[in-house]
């Protein structure tokens, strides 16, 4: 069985550089030395342009015969990787982070949380183009106590996939969420 | 009666009625009578039926915290509060999002929505901001005065900017005798190494203001922490 890899740019404007980097063809053939045979893109919302960015950045794959793509390709099984695109969906942590080896996400607290409530292997890319943002922080925090990995820059999104492969990584643990009904109920 | 008497005796008025605010202030502001010991709460225990709490759902990543807390409460506590939403126009994402959490409860039917105007624009001029917060504020008075039964027994926020007009409203009823609000603050997870400037205003009035990261707990008083809430 190999492994899967979801990546994810969450549910609000399109991530499109984390979107190019895992559609490159040496992070693809990193990722098929790591045991991966299938990988999952969540887009985002902003359809069709999203998709047709997603489409352009397969595209520009298609030399690399050994990696099959949802774009027109019925043999997948002849494949070593199997890509697939798909725009944000309501079910997406169900039916794919839930199933997931490794999460590759967006800096986004919605899309960090997922992944670690279901003690996902993951790596946060940290989109420097969003000003004023709590994301590096809450990245980096998260990464103090050794849940996640996360990259500053895009670049270094394949040397962090290792780094969390190699890594025994801690668990954040059930939310404690229910603490907040005590509280109302202390003040009543 | 000379000029020096009405003097003393507008004087002595407005230091009565100083003092008679003062005094009220200090009973009713969380931040002075506060005490670290609170009573203990049994596993089994639920929030009595027909308390009242009103929720702020401030927009993307905040309406996201608040459905994420609200989703650990037992159900039986879910159903038995009478729950006002608060969302402001044009945040349809919110409102659908917290609809699909109360289809899923018996009582959702009774749940109210009030919708505000919308405090601030991304990337709006600071002038029509201003003039926008003041609208919106405005609306949130007319909407307490016009239906006292809004007031709620607890105000439940987790930021951003529209919960400080609401807390300080609601804080003010409290002050001249409307209503017993308990206010819960529940500090964002982004918020990392310092409170956000809506915790900070929020925080003398909160009766609980609770935070995601240990570091906040020890650098204010009175932040609670209990780990990651969310």
């Amino acid at each position: 069985m190999g492994k899967l890899l979801v990546v994810t740019t969450g549910a609000t404007a399109t991530f499109r550089p984390l979107i190019a980097a895992t559609l490159d063809a040496k992070f693809l053939r990193g990722i098929v030395k790591l045991g991966y045979n299938r990988m999952v893109v969540q887009y985002g919302t902003e359809v069709p342009i999203s998709r047709q960015f997603y489409e352009n950045c397969v595209a520009q794959l298609a030399e690399l015969k050994y990696i099959g793509v949802d774009v027109g390709s019925s043999r997948l099984e002849h494949y070593k990787l199997v890509v697939e695109g798909i725009p944000y969906d309501p079910q997406f942590v169900e039916r794919f982070v839930k199933l997931a080896d490794l999460v590759v996400s967006h800096g986004g607290t919605g899309s960090i949380l997922d992944a670690l409530r279901l003690e996902k292997k993951l790596v946060v890319v940290i989109n420097e183009s969003l000003m004023d943002n709590h994301q590096l922080e809450i990245a980096e925090a998260f990464s103090n106590i050794g849940v996640l990995v996360y990259a500053s820059d895009v670049n270094e999104l394949l040397e962090k996939v290792h780094e969390v492969e190699n890594t025994t990584m801690a668990k954040l643990g059930p939310s404690v969420g229910g603490m907040v009904e005590k509280v109302i109920l202390q003040e009543l | 009666m000379d000029c020096d008497t009405e003097i003393t005796v507008i004087a002595s008025v407005t230091l009565l009625i100083g003092l008679v605010v003062v005094l009220r202030l200090i009973y009713c502001l969380p931040c002075v009578y506060y005490s670290s010991t609170k009573r203990t709460i049994d596993e089994a225990m639920r929030i009595p039926k027909g308390t009242k709490i009103m929720i702020l759902l401030g927009s993307g990543g905040h309406t996201g915290e608040m459905i994420r807390i609200l989703g650990q409460f037992s159900n039986d506590s879910l159903e038995n509060l009478e729950k006002t939403y608060v969302v402001s126009s044009g945040d349809e994402t919110s409102l659908l999002r917290i609809k699909q959490l109360e289809e899923t409860l018996r009582s959702g039917k009774d749940t109210r929505y009030i919708i505000l105007p919308r405090a601030r624009s991304v990337g709006e001029s600071s002038f029509s901001a201003l003039f926008n917060t003041l609208k919106s504020f405005l609306y949130t008075v007319r909407t307490f005065v016009g239906d006292f039964s809004l007031i709620p027994d607890v105000l439940l926020l987790n930021g951003p900017g529209t919960a400080v007009p609401l807390a300080y409203l609601v804080f003010f009823f409290k002050l001249i005798g409307l209503g017993h609000t308990r206010i819960v603050y529940v500090e964002s997870l982004a918020r990392v190494n310092n409170l956000s400037i809506s915790g900070k205003c929020i925080l003398p009035l909160a009766d609980r203001f609770i935070v995601q990261w240990e570091k906040l707990a020890h650098d204010y008083n009175r932040c609670e922490y209990y780990g990651v809430l969310v």
